[in-house]
């Protein structure tokens, strides 16, 4: 098992674990989780595809052979998109709740499909 | 120059707004219009050199495969006079007296504008989805902006819900894409994937393909569409249902035709499949409608059906009559929509039911709904007609017997409901009175009116079927799109 | 690293995802969300990503975890019922609807898995990365290699992202109009505002100095920029959340962020009026100057500074929008459900 596949591995486990909580949870917040988790294993994806194994970090000078750098910028503005949809889908939860004072999916009407 | 000009315009004046927030009204109201005619005229420039010339800019100097290049050609010409069109309008329409002038607004509308500028310009995967990422925030708190409403609130939540899974499985796309190939600009990713043929590039393809249906809310995935349209300002849903449905349009056709052109014979029956299934369930649940907006945002699922019909013709032929039918659909889509908040507004309403008798109290504006259902049901000497006329053509010629009947059948059922629209609006007596006041909105739907005749008469002139052959070629040959952009 | 030693801290990681999935209470899950960022940070220098790292350890562990915590706090004031225990208790662990779920995540995830495999793990470095590795340094002067792609070659890409975040800031101020603060209970004890008084001006020191390495060393705006942001997000915590109102009204954010978008647009500009191309840096005529020193990296470094100032500002707003309690009355609010 080498250190890519261990990662590639994880990130598809992680993404699958955040679908089935988005899909499942039976609370706003647990949507919002759910669609967290499955941020952070696509950011593990992105980097896993750039890894060399036995690489060094890209800074000049370089000590060795270094990994790819541009997952790296594209994982950066990634990480801060995620941050984005995370803070405005809380929000809109807290907006919701101050509606209806409740947080569960079933009693909030139009979410019910 | 232009392809940037195009998006920083609109950027900046949305950066610029949040200074002048202390100023009187007036100037900020003044550089608001002039924003947005600078705007206006950046992309009617834009669409016209894009069209005659095809321009290529490359930010920071770099080449294509290392940087990022911008692009106007053929393709996104079109798009970008849509654009100009429908934001134009909205952005006049949102000076209306009975709208509460906000500068958040129109903060709001000048990066959703940008963003759709920077779609259609751009040359690379990954910027393509930073501007798609812009544009779905901004959609959804357009959405969302009229927070004293509860189901505006809920709408624009569900919408972001599903437009980040599509976001997620877009970027999956990008990801393996650049996995396979380490590029990220469309046209070098093209030419990887023809040079090396084993590797599995069904599995991007349907990671873009989910993410481009639920963000445009496509069959399988359209639950949020109904709810985001109906329960906006009239004035969002006239934008979301006409212009912002199709940029993802554009983006299944760049994706489609540049980068996944190994996949042809697999991709494009699927879109044929999902558009015709998106057909019917729109206009089955727009008959069981009786909120107004409710169903004209299902007419919009159907219609949205119709052009990935067109779409999934791979052919010429196809992609002309989808791209008519998109500009055919606009005008008259947020004609209705702006129609149907007049009329809503009026007697206090949404609900169909309850629209008794308006038709006499309101009868221009009830006139000019006509015309527009008439424009979407597809009666013969209206545009409508014609865009379905050439996607039925289109789909004839490639022996797919299905989605042509279907055609035929959505005009029957659409007909259905927007009949009895018609025939409640102009029942019984008017009671309200008619109102005096004619706000903005009013020239807008004129407008839009005028629009649809014009768009009924273009037909007739050859100039534009010349000019549909060039659109459709432009878009079956990707080398002079890849000899463009792959400047040496 | 020792193979073994990787292998468990991915065990690990992929176990605080499972639990911040199962566990029945939401502080739980959130607190659990954030020790999964905090790994995944690790996991990320483990990977020789270093500027990945350190973005992730302060945005998502640090920035969302705050956010998700003052919206917990928003939303617990008041609840009617029970909101998170399953009703139907069957004799499965899981609903049969859970089920079907759980079979279509594993099918997503075998069919990701496929197209991971034909490529046999390997990574293939591509044109592109070659030429960043290879003629970063000359080209553009700075020592970060990523911070090269991110403001040089693809400067674009970060123009979006801070329009992203200006939609958002935007977006939630809009969200949260019409409300005031609470004056909230009175903050921390006093040996906690004492020593912050200390700590906060080095925490400023320190996020000036991500911004302005960052063309030399991990970091640039967006993590300095979040620091400096964390740090008036110390101030809410511990003196009160009408403190830092009081000092520093909203516009003044609100200017500060418009001022580092326009500037950032206007560096862009300048490339576009020399005829290189917007954003261009060298070609421009920005002085690169020797690679390695503090000088360096032509317009790499005023980029920092206008992201910089941007996020933090944006950040720090974002934050104090949704502290504030909700007072306005909503007009039809649903009964019953139909």
């Amino acid at each position: 098992m080498t250190m890519s596949s261990m990662s590639f591995a994880a990130a598809i486990i992680i993404f699958c674990t955040g679908f089935f909580t988005l899909l499942t949870g039976r609370n706003l917040f647990r949507m919002v989780i759910g669609i967290s988790l499955m941020e952070g294993a696509l950011l593990l994806f992105i980097i896993t595809v750039g890894y060399v194994p036995g690489g060094v970090p890209p800074l000049l000078p370089l000590k060795g052979l270094p990994v790819n750098p541009l997952p790296h910028a594209f994982t950066l503005t990634t990480i801060v998109i995620g941050a984005s949809h995370i803070a405005l889908a809380l929000a809109f939860v807290v907006r919701i709740h101050s509606s209806y004072k409740t947080l569960d999916v079933e009693k909030i009407r139009g979410l019910r499909e | 120059m232009t392809p940037v000009l195009v998006i920083l315009i609109p950027l900046t004046g949305a950066f610029l707004l949040p200074l002048l927030q202390f100023l009187s009204r007036k100037i900020i109201v003044l550089v608001v219009c002039l924003a947005g005619g600078l705007s206006f005229l950046g992309n009617i420039w834009g669409a016209c050199s894009g069209w005659l010339r095809p321009t290529v800019h490359l930010a920071g100097g770099w080449p294509a495969h290392i940087g990022i290049a911008l692009i106007h050609d053929p393709l996104s010409s079109p798009f970008l006079l849509l654009a100009a069109l429908g934001f134009g309008s909205v952005l006049i329409c949102s000076f209306d007296r009975t709208e509460k002038f906000s500068w958040r607004f129109h903060v709001l509308l000048f990066l959703s504008w940008a963003a759709v500028n920077g779609i259609l310009s751009t040359g690379d995967l990954f910027n393509l989805y930073v501007f798609y990422e812009i544009f779905s925030v901004s959609a959804y708190l357009l959405v969302a902006f009229s927070t004293m409403e509860w189901q505006a609130i809920e709408a624009g939540f569900k919408y972001l819900v599903f437009g980040t899974v599509g976001a997620m499985f877009f970027l999956f796309g990008t990801t393996y894409l650049f996995l396979f190939t380490g590029y990220l600009n469309m046209a070098r990713i093209s030419e990887a994937l023809m040079s090396e043929p084993g590797l599995p590039v069904f599995i991007p393809a349907a990671c873009f393909f989910i993410a481009l249906s639920i963000k445009t809310g496509a069959f399988p995935s359209h639950f949020w569409l109904p709810d985001a349209h109906s329960s906006a300002k009239s004035l969002v849903s006239a934008l979301l249902s006409g212009v912002l449905v199709m940029v993802s349009i554009y983006v299944f056709i760049r994706l489609f035709s540049v980068v996944f052109i190994v996949l042809k014979p697999l991709v494009f029956p699927l879109m044929l499949g999902t558009g015709s299934l998106s057909l019917l369930t729109g206009h089955l649940m727009a008959l069981r409608q009786d909120d107004i907006k409710r169903l004209l945002a299902y007419s919009t699922v159907a219609h949205l059906g119709y052009i990935l019909i067109g779409l999934g013709c791979a052919s010429a032929a196809g992609f002309n009559a989808a791209i008519y039918h998109a500009f055919n659909h606009m005008a008259a889509k947020m004609g209705l929509f702006l129609t149907a908040g007049i009329l809503a507004s009026h007697a206090g309403t949404r609900k169909i039911s309850e629209l008794s008798g308006l038709g006499w109290d309101l009868p221009f504006v009830s006139i000019l709904f006509v015309l527009f259902t008439a424009v979407l049901v597809g009666v013969p000497p209206l545009n409508g007609f014609m865009s379905k006329w050439y996607i039925t053509l289109a789909c004839v010629e490639r022996n797919q017997a299905i989605p042509a009947l279907l055609i035929i059948l959505g005009t029957v059922i659409s007909s259905g409901y927007y009949l009895r629209i018609i025939r409640r609006l102009f029942s019984g007596k008017g009671t309200q009175g008619t109102s005096k006041d004619r706000g903005a909105t009013w020239y807008v739907v004129t407008l839009m009116g005028v629009l649809c005749i014009l768009l009924s008469l273009l037909p007739l002139f050859p100039v534009f079927t010349d000019t549909l052959h060039i659109l459709g070629n432009w878009i079956m040959d990707i080398s002079m799109y890849k000899d463009l952009v792959m400047i040496p | 690293m020792n193979p073994a030693l990787t292998g468990f801290i991915f065990l690990l990681l992929i176990a605080t995802a499972v639990s911040a999935c199962l566990m029945k209470d939401i502080l739980s899950s959130v607190i659990a969300l954030s020790v999964f960022g905090v790994l995944l940070s690790i996991v990320f220098s483990i990977l020789q990503a270093p500027d990945v790292a350190l973005t992730q350890a302060v945005i998502n562990s640090g920035m969302i975890t705050s956010i998700f915590l003052v919206a917990y706090s928003q939303t617990m004031k008041v609840r009617s019922g029970e909101d998170n225990t399953r009703v139907i208790k069957t004799y499965y662990p899981f609903r049969t609807d859970e089920m079907v779920i759980l079979f279509i995540c594993i099918g997503l995830g075998f069919f990701l898995w496929k197209g991971i495999v034909p490529m046999g793990f390997s990574s293939l470095s591509g044109d592109a990365a070659n030429h960043y590795i290879n003629f970063a340094g000359v080209e553009t002067g700075a020592s970060n290699i990523v911070a090269a792609v991110l403001f040089d070659y693809r400067g674009f890409d970060t123009l979006g992202e801070i329009a992203v975040i200006f939609t958002t800031v935007t977006g939630i101020s809009i969200l949260f109009e019409g409300s005031r603060y609470h004056r909230s209970s009175s903050g921390l004890s006093f040996i906690v505002r004492r020593s912050m008084a200390f700590v906060i001006p080095l925490i400023i020191l320190y996020a000036s100095s991500i911004v302005l390495m960052g063309h030399l060393s991990p970091g640039g705006g967006f993590q300095g920029g979040t620091v400096l942001a964390t740090a008036s997000i110390c101030f809410c915590v511990v003196y009160g959340s009408s403190f830092e109102a009081a000092r520093i009204h909203p516009w003044i954010k609100e200017t500060l962020e418009s001022t580092g978008c326009l500037f950032f647009a206007g560096l862009g500009l300048i490339g576009l009026c020399t005829g290189a191309g917007f954003l261009a840096n060298g070609a421009a005529g920005f002085p690169l100057g020797t690679q390695g020193t503090f000088i360096s990296g032509g317009s790499i470094p005023l980029l920092n500074m206008a992201v910089g100032m941007k996020v933090g500002a944006g950040l720090s707003s974002l934050f104090y929008s949704m502290v504030k309690i909700l007072e306005a009355p909503f007009e039809g609010i649903p009964g019953e459900v139909e």
